[in-house]
Order: C-alpha cells, then structure tokens, then sequence
C-alpha cells in the first residue's frame, strides 16, 4: 500500500491541520446558512417522518424545541471543530452533530445528495489527528501525533481521497445498473436533463434554459454520458498518484459545474473545491498566499516548514 | 497511532462507502448512499405531479415550491404533491396549499392539484402543452 497508493508515506501535520479548517469552515458555513432551514424540520407533519441513517433509531420525529438545539449544538461544535479546540471531543461531536442534523434533514421522504462527501469527511477528519496544527490544541502542547513531518499526518488525507472517489464509483455503477448501457449510447441523459428541467419549471422553481435548450440536439448527449462515466467510473485511478489525482479533480470540478450548467443543481461542497482538496498540496498554497498577502502588506515573509 | 488503527479506519470507510452497492434490493439511505439519481431510465414522455394556480380571469400560474411544499426545495415540492396523490389526501394539500396562496396575498381564484404529461424534450422545443391534464383536487383561494 505505501508504494502503490501511499499511505504512509510522510506528510507535513499542516496538510491535515488545513483540511480540518477547509472542509470543517465548509460544514459550518452549511450548517449557519442553512440553520433556519434544519431546524424548521422540527415543524413538519409527522406523518412523512420517514428516518433514514442515524434517524432510524427513532419511531417519531423529535420536539421542536430539540431539532433546533441540536442544530445549534451542531454550530457550536463545528467551530470548536475549525478552531483545533480540545478536538478529541470537539471533533467527534461536530461529526456526530453534522450527521445527526443532516439526516434529520433527510428523513422527511426525500434524500438528497449534496452533503453526503461533507460529512464523512467531517467523520474522517474527527478521527484522525487533525488538530496537531493551525490549531489551538496545537498551540496548547496538546497533540495526538509526533507533529512536523510523519505518515500518521498522511493516511487520513488518502483517507479523505478514498471516501471522494469510490463516492463517485459508486453513483456511476448506479447508473450503469439501473440505466444499462444505454445510460451512456442512448437518449437517457437526455432525457433526464429534459425532465429535471421541466419539473422545476413547473414547480415554479429555478431550471436551467440552457439545459432546456439543448435537449433539441440529441447528438451531444451520449459524449457528455461518457465524460461522466470516464469521471465517475474511473475515478479510484485518481489514487494512483498526485497528478492523476489532481486531473481527476479538476474533471469531477467540470462536471459539476456542468451539473449547473445543464439543470442547475449547486453541489456547493464540490463546486467550491473544497470536496477535491485532499488531492491537492493545500499547505502550498496557503504559505503562497500567505506570503502574497505579507508582500502586500510590506512585510517580510513568515519562514514556514513545508512537507513533501 | 498506529498503522493497525490507519488501516481499520480506512477500511471501515471504504466498505461503507461501497456498501450500498451491496443492498438488495437497492435502497438509498444518508450519509452512504447508492446515488440513484439520474440513474433510471427515463423517456422523455413523463408525468409531472404540481400544482397550480388559476387567476379570477383563468389564467394559469405556476406556483413556487415554498406555496406547493412549505420550503424552499423543489424536490420537496415534487414529493408533497406526489405523496398526496399516492395517499388520497390532494383535497387537503389543495386546501393548505390555497391557505398559503390567501396568506402571501397572491390574486389568484383558484388552486389545482393535477398530474401533467408532458414530452419533456418536445417541451423545450416550443410545444408547452401537456399532452394530458388530471385534475386531481381543485379549491378556491379564501379572500
């Protein structure tokens, strides 16, 4: 495993620390924008509770009063999460919140799939020792790893890279099953395109006219099935090394902004990057940044260590 | 820690996330899901549960999901309308849905909840009328 995929090749505790500031902001600006929305699920009719996940241990829906608790409760941890304080608990319980408030969400008769990649790896993150840098904990003397430099800083970000791919594997084995072939050589695509657009027209909603539009040329839709077959068939090849990874990337970046495109669905996580951060050397880029900011500001630049 | 405790938890997330792969039948659940959507086979001849609004002068409106669903998502919105139709209960979503309207201060007269067919690729290519139209529940918006 460490020649083929690297697991346990050594990484700077940065690269970790970074990503549990990136992916937990990510999860707590959700859960802030949307907290309004999570918590009005505490007055929906209980007879479409319909549990799905961790929901499932109840019969009944909870009382209001406590679906808008736990979704603060959800906040309250999440920065605690961002800011690398007392992370054994803090990050285990953002990622049990997140989950929770998620599925509560979900479990009104329809699933959605925007935050799934989120959460578990908000989970992941919380289980590995993500608060030994840009961190209070850290700051503190309170690290679970070695710091600096060492593979126990590495696996979780392969970790993070796993979960996103075989995500992605799966959904298109999904398709593949349920559509056949002909998801990718017939008009499936685009049909599925046509009838997306034309519900949320009906439903008064937003659609895309550009997605509606080009359903009058059949030919283009069985290219554009490919393309998302080749990104999400094939995405556990972005594993294989760096540059594969971060190729495989920026294509499942284009998808789904074609995503938007074509039926204006908004994956936030994924069209802001942050979901496909793992596959990239984010430490680079902060110390870059970093040091653009320092030279704006007429200041010398702040020596930083960096991994390989 | 260790390499025992970095494997055990990469495998732990990697069968979970394959694991919906594995259900039979297949079923979707959050957070490990087998991504169902977009995945059918679909025809571009469909039907279309809404509803919608008809104005003192029968005019047609479209109605947003927040008026059909109570929130913001159309999905939401398909699924309320759908789950009625299912459960014989479109006279009450007409009445709730009519209640919203009445309360929002819309000019509407009446409310319908209907199944619409539509050629959805047809649709897009100018020719907007649904090919057939089931009045499912139909009440008027209190003044």
């Amino acid at each position: 495993m460490r020649r083929g995929l690297r697991w346990f090749e050594p990484a700077p505790a940065r690269r970790l620390g970074l990503l549990r500031v990136l992916i937990g902001s990510a999860a707590v600006v959700y859960v802030a924008v949307r907290a309004r929305h999570l918590a009005s699920f505490g007055t929906f009719d209980a007879g479409r509770f319909d549990p799905v996940g961790p929901v499932g241990l109840l019969d009944t829906p909870l009382p209001a009063w406590l679906v808008g608790a736990l979704v603060l409760a959800a906040l309250a941890a999440g920065v605690a999460f961002v800011a690398g304080w007392r992370f054994r608990v803090s990050g285990p319980l953002f990622a049990l919140l997140l989950l929770w408030v998620t599925a509560y969400r979900n479990s009104w008769g329809l699933v959605l799939h925007t935050e799934n990649l989120m959460v578990l790896h908000v989970m992941v993150l919380a289980l590995a020792p993500s608060a030994d840098a840009h961190a209070v904990d850290a700051r503190a003397g309170r690290r679970r790893g070695p710091g600096g430099v060492h593979e126990t800083y590495n696996w979780p970000v392969r970790v993070l890279a796993l979960v996103a791919v075989l995500a992605y594997f799966v959904s298109g084995w999904a398709k593949v099953r349920n559509g056949g072939w002909d998801w990718v050589t017939g008009d499936v695509l685009r049909n599925q395109i046509a009838n997306d657009n034309l519900r949320k027209l009906l439903a008064g909603d937003f659609y895309s006219p550009l997605g509606g539009w080009l359903t009058r040329y059949g030919w283009l839709f069985p290219p554009m099935a490919l393309a998302t077959q080749v990104v999400e068939l094939g995405a556990p090849l972005a594993l294989l090394g760096r540059r594969i990874g971060q190729a495989w990337a920026g294509a499942a970046w284009l998808f789904h902004a074609g995503i938007v495109a074509l039926m204006m669905i908004v994956f936030p996580y994924q069209l802001l990057g942050v979901a496909f951060a793992p596959f990239f050397r984010v430490e680079v880029g902060y110390d870059r940044v970093v040091r653009r900011l320092a030279a704006w500001r007429g200041r010398p630049p702040v020596p930083v260590a960096s991994g390989p | 820690m260790s390499r025992g405790y970095a494997l055990a938890v990469t495998l732990l997330f990697g069968a979970a996330v394959l694991s919906p792969l594995f259900r039979s039948p297949p079923r979707d659940s959050y957070p490990l899901s087998n991504y169902p959507m977009f995945s059918d086979r679909l025809e571009s001849v469909n039907d279309v549960r809404t509803a919608v609004g008809l104005g003192p002068d029968g005019e047609r409106e479209l109605l947003s999901p927040r008026l059909i669903g109570g929130s913001d998502e159309v999905m939401m919105a398909v699924q309320t309308v759908g789950d009625a139709v299912r459960a014989g209960t479109t006279a009450e979503l007409c009445h709730t849905i009519a209640s919203r309207v009445a309360r929002a201060g819309y000019p509407l007269a009446v409310v319908e909840v209907v199944t619409e067919r539509h050629d959805s690729v047809h649709y897009f290519r100018g020719r907007d009328l649904p090919l057939a139209t089931e009045v499912h529940a139909r009440c008027e918006v209190p003044s």
